[in-house]
């Protein structure tokens, strides 16, 4: 699992009501709306998935826009450092391990 | 009560968002900072804002990325800084050895082998054809010692002025700008002003996409004070435009007639400030005449609101009330960036931005500045300053000044008449002659030409060539300049190596090393003095053994120059989160503000005026009169639209960085077309529908986004896709003065595929 620390500015008029929905999301926990604008929230998906549920919060009434304050990927590391995500060289260099020349 | 790890995690990642928006950590358990192994000090990878952050490390890997709070951007960073971890670990996508191009084929070298090549090309060329057949191309991603280095092997070891750099494409119309209007490069005011604006007036930048975090600065100002003014001079209708009091969409390529009837309406309506100008400013014809204020007013008799609304499609009312903002308000804040600077007429299109300062006095004071917006976290700090383009020398040095080239040699220690008297090549000067054969040997250094050169068929074509040669020092091996480099050497990547960032408002930051690099890569600081060793380069003129002496050198040189940052000392950049400069000495705090008597240490504290230009010969500003001239290519019956180019939200520069995030990647998979609604029906295109490019270069097809972001008889192409590269169809016609290419602006017809 990623996990991501962000803060969700939104219009006054819909702070609550986008604090409440976000509360209800799964994966998402909320720390309170902070400054008249802000909503603290953290966020804990696979890093695959984590942008299409923060984008979910971008895409509600009254969401001007997200801040990233923290990412970690810790939890999603094998035990040799790699992301699963991580794409393998031979993909791009062919058996081989040339490049051809275009 | 005892926390899991996840739980610990959670923790610190809220704690990092109320440091942000408060500075303090909340009573949070388990929040304590600290839960990596170590966390590193650094500056984000991208974009030119040069957001701060905190490398967080366990077992050698990159496992966190949080803002810094101490530095300007406060603790926040915008998506693809927190993606960062996820680029530092796709270490299966890395270069890790040296390879030789065989047969058409890169393959695995050794270290001597690769270099025993490179130096024998460099060398035969150099033998043969003389220092002006070789050349270096950099980039203002590299860090500062890097570029310091490679402009000093080059202009003094080899002699060869050939040292450009991609800036050249993104900056160099600012730089040409201030530097007409000022004498000197780098803005005068910082982000500080952001804070104290009372007026916005943001022309050619979409911020809330390229600069995101400045973009909340703004925002948040705007939130604090709702008086406060946004102005968006740019022809989409991006999310910037979507937060303006006032958005203006003008016809691509005419802000120059639009800039001059605001400077019209501002004397019109006596909202100018002769106070002001009478004292600090020179009037300039366009053939560099020095000229009163009366011949300035005739000649905006050309640029009536009124004859601006029939060149630039904007309505005179309109012009009108944006200029008397701009001017009424207590402190106007111009911000900008490629919309004007990728242009033929860049150069003129800063001047004229400055000339609305300088009539208004919107200058030196909190909140009051014409400030670029830089495009690379290093292009302001790297190459700009340290001068490693072909017709500069570092710290605001000329090549073509003798007086300037005999004070470094003085400074290095060269015999004079070293450094060569003919500035060098500039890109597209260069890639051309590459392409043509006359270039036989191009240093080629963390930067992508292959996928942003304009016009790029053009100088693929070229790096074909079986009579040049091209090494690449790249971290990443699905880089598009990699396919036609002839020797790749492995570079170390971001935070694996030591060095500073110096962003768009004058502020160099030091980045530490987090990690070892990955396999064989090495820091460009070392391939680049173990080239100039095996070149035989006068070891005088690299006397470091290590980036850190560099730096040491750099701030020596530069105390001699109104750059002084000899202040920012290795002990002090590793306590502090970045420093403005001037700042000559260990307990200076930096500049805010240039040319203000009490802020900028290069003016005496008794100097008779609060401002003073000192870039010039007579101490005063310069304001242009600049013409209104159209694009280099005009759309016309053939090809009846406009292209424009750009960035996205989600991606940076070519791409080969953030497509290495799975996040981002599938945020901006493909590049698209974006075709407003109108042109859309008229062509019968639909959301989604495959859309047939072509200009006088080449054509390609491209998936429709129709909406309203562009207007009518424009469409807009993302550059980051290596699948997609919309850089075949772009021009490479350049500003004469800047030589920097026009991006933003060509002809193309479009039809449903
Ligand atoms: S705004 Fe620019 S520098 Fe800051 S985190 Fe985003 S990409 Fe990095």
């Amino acid at each position: 699992m990623a996990i991501m620390g962000f803060l969700v500015h939104a219009l006054p008029d819909d702070l609550e009501h986008v604090e409440r929905v976000v509360g209800r999301m799964d994966g998402m926990t909320t720390y309170g709306i902070h400054n008249d604008q802000y909503i603290v929230v953290v966020a804990e998906f696979p890093s695959d998935k984590i942008d299409d549920e923060v984008n979910k919060i971008k895409d509600l009434e009254g969401v001007l826009t997200i801040y990233a304050t923290y990412m970690t990927v810790e939890d999603e590391m094998d035990e040799e450092g790699n992301l699963e995500t991580n794409v393998d060289i031979r993909k791009i260099l062919g058996k081989k391990n040339t490049i051809d020349f275009t | 009560m005892k926390l899991t790890r996840r739980e610990v995690l959670k923790s610190a990642a809220a704690a990092s968002a109320f440091m942000a928006l408060n500075g303090t950590l909340p009573d949070l358990a388990g929040a304590a900072p600290g839960e990596p192994d170590k966390w590193v000090k650094a500056v984000c990878r991208f974009c030119g804002t040069g957001c701060g952050v905190m490398i967080g490390v366990k077992n050698g890997k990159v496992v966190t990325v949080k803002g810094d709070p101490n530095n300007h951007n406060q603790g926040f960073i915008c998506l693809k800084g927190a993606e960062l971890p996820s680029i530092v670990n796709a270490t299966k996508s890395r270069v890790t050895r040296p390879y030789i191009r065989k047969n058409g084929q890169l393959e695995p070298a050794s270290w001597d082998e690769a270099m025993d090549l490179v130096v024998s090309k460099f060398k035969a060329a150099i033998k043969e054809h003389g220092p002006t057949s070789v050349a270096y191309y950099g980039s203002g991603q590299a860090l500062t010692e890097e570029s310091y280095l490679a402009n000093k092997i080059w202009k003094a070891g080899l002699r060869c002025n050939n040292v450009e750099g991609n800036p050249r494409l993104c900056m160099a119309s600012a730089v040409g700008g201030y530097y007409t209007s000022f004498g000197k490069d780098e803005p005068i005011g910082c982000y500080d002003d952001i804070d104290a604006a009372t007026c916005f007036f943001i022309i050619g930048a979409n911020m809330s996409e390229c600069h995101p975090i400045l973009f909340k600065r703004v925002a948040a100002r705007k939130q604090a004070d709702p008086n406060v003014k946004i102005i968006v001079v740019d022809p989409r209708k991006t999310n910037t435009a979507r937060i303006a009091d006032i958005h203006v969409s003008f016809k691509p390529g005419t802000d120059l007639a639009i800039l001059n009837a605001m400077a019209y309406v501002i004397i019109d309506e006596e909202l100018d400030n002769p106070r002001f100008y009478n004292k600090y400013v020179n009037f300039m014809t366009n053939d560099k005449k020095k000229v009163d204020f009366k011949a300035y007013q005739k000649f905006l008799q050309d640029y009536t609101p009124e004859k601006a609304e029939k060149i630039s499609g904007v309505p005179a009312d309109t012009i009108r009330k944006i200029a008397k903002i701009f001017a009424e308000s207590s402190a106007t804040m111009s911000l900008w960036t490629m919309g004007l600077n990728q242009r033929i007429r860049g150069v003129w299109a800063n001047n004229l931005t400055t000339n609305l300062h300088l009539l208004t006095g919107h200058l030196g004071k909190p909140g009051a500045t014409n400030f670029s917006l830089t495009g690379q976290p290093n292009a302001c700090g790297g190459v700009r300053d340290t001068g490693s383009l072909c017709h500069l020398l570092p710290a605001g040095r000329m090549i073509k000044k003798a007086k300037d080239r005999a004070a470094l040699e003085k400074q290095w220690g060269l015999k004079p008449g070293t450094i060569a008297p003919k500035p060098g090549l500039h890109t597209i000067a260069l890639w051309n002659a590459f392409s043509e054969g006359k270039i036989k040997a191009m240093f080629v250094l963390c930067t992508n030409p292959a996928q942003s050169l304009p016009n790029v068929n053009m100088y693929t074509e070229g790096m074909k060539r079986k009579d040049n040669f091209m090494v690449l020092s790249e971290p990443f091996m699905d880089a598009e300049t990699v396919k036609y480099c002839d020797v790749l050497l492995p570079a170390a990547f971001w935070c694996e190596k030591r060095g500073v960032y110096g962003c768009t408002e004058r502020r160099y930051s030091l980045l530490m090393q987090a990690i070892d690099p990955i396999g064989e890569c090495r820091p460009d600081v070392d391939i680049l003095l173990d080239f100039a060793k095996r070149m035989g380069v006068d070891p005088k003129v690299i006397p470091f053994k290590n980036v850190d002496d560099i730096w040491d050198e750099w701030r020596e040189v530069s105390s001699a120059t109104p750059y002084n940052f000899k202040g920012m000392t290795r002990a002090r950049q590793e306590k502090e989160s970045g420093i403005r400069w001037p700042c000559p000495t260990e307990d200076h705090p930096g500049t805010c503000h240039r040319y203000v008597r009490g802020e900028d240490p290069n003016i005496p504290k008794d100097y008779k005026n609060k401002m003073w230009f000192y870039g010039t010969k007579d101490g005063k500003a310069r304001l242009w009169m600049r013409p209104y001239a159209p694009a280099a290519e005009e759309p016309d019956a053939k090809y009846p639209m406009v292209l424009t180019t750009g960035r996205v939200i989600d991606h940076w520069h070519t791409g080969t960085m953030t497509m290495k995030s799975p996040v981002l990647r599938r945020s901006f998979p493909n590049a698209y077309v974006e075709v407003n609604i109108d042109d859309a029906k008229k062509h019968g295109i639909k959301n989604g529908d495959n859309v047939l490019l072509e200009t006088r270069r080449d054509k390609m097809i491209f998936q429709a986004k129709v909406s309203d972001v562009c207007r009518p008889g424009l469409v807009f192409v993302p550059w980051f896709d290596k699948n997609l590269i919309i850089n075949k169809l772009t021009l490479n016609a350049f500003d004469k003065g800047s030589k920097q290419p026009e991006y933003k602006i060509c002809a193309v017809r479009i039809k449903k595929a």
